[in-house]
């Protein structure tokens, strides 16, 4: 670090003491919000409760993730391992399907017809993007917003397996879910790498159209678990 | 009008009678803004929320000198290196010195306008290294020759047939592909998975750095940006000082905002946020380049620097009447629109953008959208004034104002002024139109008309009326 270059000024040491300067040269920062002004109704400010309010955080994550163009099913915890294998069995393109290491063996036992490798981290990249699906579960999900939070924990996966594969398959508790964004750093440990999914990969650089499918899973499962 | 203004003012016309551009522009404003705001009205805590976002901001701007060390401390005990760049120079230096060291000709980049501020991708092809732009609008204007025009939607110049035309020159060569937008998405999916695959090296910008934890943070769309973020060995991300937020709270308020300002969607798909160096997922390598590039002297301005607030969402853009008919190249910089009118005469002060704070009707509409609170007016007025008084205008434009500074701070120089329009009422009101007027007006009148005079003055009017 910086400390140890002796006399000559590093480009940090020269930042921070041009940063200093600068803020020495006005002592308050003079914005509305550091004086605390209200402005009580003021324009742009909508009052009205939003539709969906009086939904339930369950209903409200289906309805947004539909909205977002992902496949939604619900299910008991007994059901997950036949609905994943008629999930996987719908779709004639999926050959092969990777599960993290942590992810309940009983949830993919049931599946026919798709191999099924198990990721020990040691998949090279070029081979997970010749694997068609993936099955997940997931840290938390945000109902306002539809947003699946995956922070590779050991149902969940090393980052690279829930993004080359085509199809992703997400297996959401519903103790998992919450209301709003601002709970996410509540459930999931930032030390670890998170990512937040809210429906498939998607482009709107064209005119502004959106595009559903670009470079991550063009196709996103959601089974919710009640 | 000065030498300065005249900028803008020359850049843009060429674009205001190019009618297939401000047909591109009108629709693609027109449908963001009206997604832009039905996602806004759904939450309705928004205006607690921009608060909360500008307070969070100035907290940082106004220590920013401790939180950046804090950064600092933080990324490195999570196995991240800093380097500190003082200007774009030592920025691009410290990158292509990262990329030899590891023998690498070719580098994948997830979009990022701190580099296209540095002209990063000019620097590394002088030096022997490929930039692989992988967003699907930076594609498009890497692939064109072309500059972005829009923060958001670089491309947003270009309609879907253009693109078409362009692809089929380049990615898809002798490939017949429809202007469906899904078919060219696909094409361009299928021209760069090999890259993500095979390239040691990624470059990214940052949305956000957590000061406490050393987490940093990248949104985006398509998946590109999880491509580059997690499948390269070496990762390289560059930020601007200014980037900072305190605590993942303070995080989770910007989350909320920016996609909502942006994309106008409720959430982006995808947001990445990573700690350092994590075995076993993701980059063996992190490196976070901290850039002032000018910065620190912006903050030292006590009005201009609220622009460092700027989360670049582009909301302001969607919603200015001469962005929506000039485009983004008339601000011949890398930050255009109202937020680029007042970032880029701070941070660059070229000629071309000293003319930027006149390209503003000053309507606010800006203001009323910025998830931030940035008074773009406020500065914009400011700025108008520093270029002036920095000396960047004409003799005749200054003695004009001073004239016109006595006269309407003096009740008979003003009085007497009336009385010279009212005599050279009916010669001035049979002129045709503005531009027909007489020199230095001539000039002015180009884009207005003069208003008729009328018989009386205000003063007349008021005096008389009784009688």
């Amino acid at each position: 670090m910086a400390e140890g270059h002796g006399f000559v000024e590093s480009g940090r040491d020269r930042i921070l003491s041009s940063v200093r300067l600068a803020l020495l040269s006005e002592a308050e920062f003079p914005s509305s919000a550091q004086a605390g002004v209200a402005v009580p109704g003021a324009p742009g400010t909508p009052l009205a409760p939003p539709e969906g309010e009086q939904m339930g955080d369950l209903d409200l994550l289906e309805e947004v993730l539909r909205d977002y163009k992902a496949h939604v099913t619900r299910a008991s915890h007994d059901e997950i391992p036949n609905v994943l294998a008629q999930l996987i069995s719908d779709q004639p393109l999926i050959k092969s399907v990777v599960v993290p290491k942590g992810l309940d063996p009983s949830w993919y036992e049931k599946i026919t017809g798709s191999e099924i490798i198990l990721d020990l981290d040691s998949i090279p990249h070029s081979e997970l993007a010749a694997v068609d699906a993936v099955i997940t579960g997931c840290t938390t999900a945000v109902a306002e917003t539809g947003t699946l939070v995956l922070s590779s924990r050991a149902d969940e996966g090393r980052r690279a397996i829930s993004l080359l594969p085509d199809f992703h398959f997400c297996v959401v508790r519903s103790e998992a879910i919450v209301r709003s964004v601002a709970e996410i750093f509540q459930r999931a440990d930032a030390s670890r790498p998170v990512t937040l999914i809210s429906g498939p990969s998607a482009t709107s650089d064209i005119e502004l159209r959106r595009v559903e499918g670009v470079h991550g899973p063009r196709n996103l499962f959601v089974i919710l678990v009640q | 009008m000065s030498r300065i203004k005249a900028g803008f003012s020359t850049s843009s016309l060429p674009r205001i009678g190019n009618s297939q551009l401000r047909a591109n522009l009108r629709s693609a404003t027109s449908s963001i803004r009206e997604k832009r705001a039905r996602v806004v009205g759904e939450k309705s805590d928004w205006e607690e929320l921009r608060r909360k976002a500008e307070k969070i901001k100035d907290q940082v701007l106004n220590n920013l000198d401790a939180y950046l060390t804090e950064l600092e401390r933080s990324v490195e005990d999570v196995g991240g290196k800093v380097h500190w760049a003082r200007d774009s120079q030592e920025a691009n230096e410290i990158i292509l010195s990262l990329i030899k060291s590891h023998g690498s000709k070719q580098v994948i980049k997830v979009k990022s306008l701190t580099t296209d501020e540095m002209q990063l991708n000019d620097f590394l092809q002088a030096n022997g290294i490929s930039a692989y732009e992988t967003d699907l609008a930076e594609l498009i204007v890497q692939l064109g020759n072309d500059r972005p025009s829009h923060i958001l939607v670089p491309a947003i110049h270009k309609n879907r047939s253009e693109i078409r035309d362009l692809f089929k020159q380049t990615i898809a060569r002798g490939r017949d592909i429809s202007d469906d937008p899904a078919e060219l998405a696909e094409t361009s999916r299928s021209y760069l998975r090999e890259k993500f695959l095979s390239t040691e090296i990624a470059i990214s910008g940052v949305n956000f750095a957590v000061a406490e934890t050393g987490t940093v943070c990248v949104v985006e769309s398509e998946g590109n940006g999880r491509m580059c973020l997690t499948l390269p060995r070496v990762l390289i991300s560059v930020m601007g000082i200014e980037k900072i937020v305190p605590g993942l709270d303070d995080l989770a308020v910007f989350l909320e905002l920016l996609p909502r300002s942006s994309t106008g969607e409720r959430m982006n798909p995808y947001t990445s946020l990573w700690s350092g160096v994590y075995p076993g997922d993701g980059p063996e390598e992190f490196h976070l380049v901290i850039l002032d590039n000018r910065r620190s002297a912006v903050l030292a301005d006590p009005i201009g620097r609220q622009a460092l607030r700027c989360i670049r969402c582009s909301a302001c853009l969607n919603v200015c009447p001469v962005y929506e008919r000039s485009g983004g190249h008339a601000y011949d910089s890398v930050y255009p629109g109202p937020i680029g009118a007042v970032l880029s005469p701070q941070l660059f002060g070229n000629e071309s953008s000293l003319s930027l704070p006149w390209a503003s009707s000053l309507c606010g509409a800006c203001y009323e959208v910025c998830p931030v609170r940035i008074n773009i007016p406020e500065v914009l007025v400011h700025l108008r004034e520093k270029v002036i008084v920095d000396g960047h205008s004409s003799l005749a434009e200054r003695s004009l104002f001073a004239a016109l500074a006595r006269a309407l701070t003096n009740t008979t120089a003003f009085e007497l002024l009336e009385k010279v329009m009212l005599t050279v009422r009916i010669p001035i009101n049979r002129m045709p139109v503005g531009g027909s007027l007489p020199g230095y007006l001539g000039k002015w009148g180009v884009t207005r008309d003069l208003p008729e005079i009328p018989k009386m003055t205000f003063r007349m009017w008021w005096r008389h009326r009784d009688g």
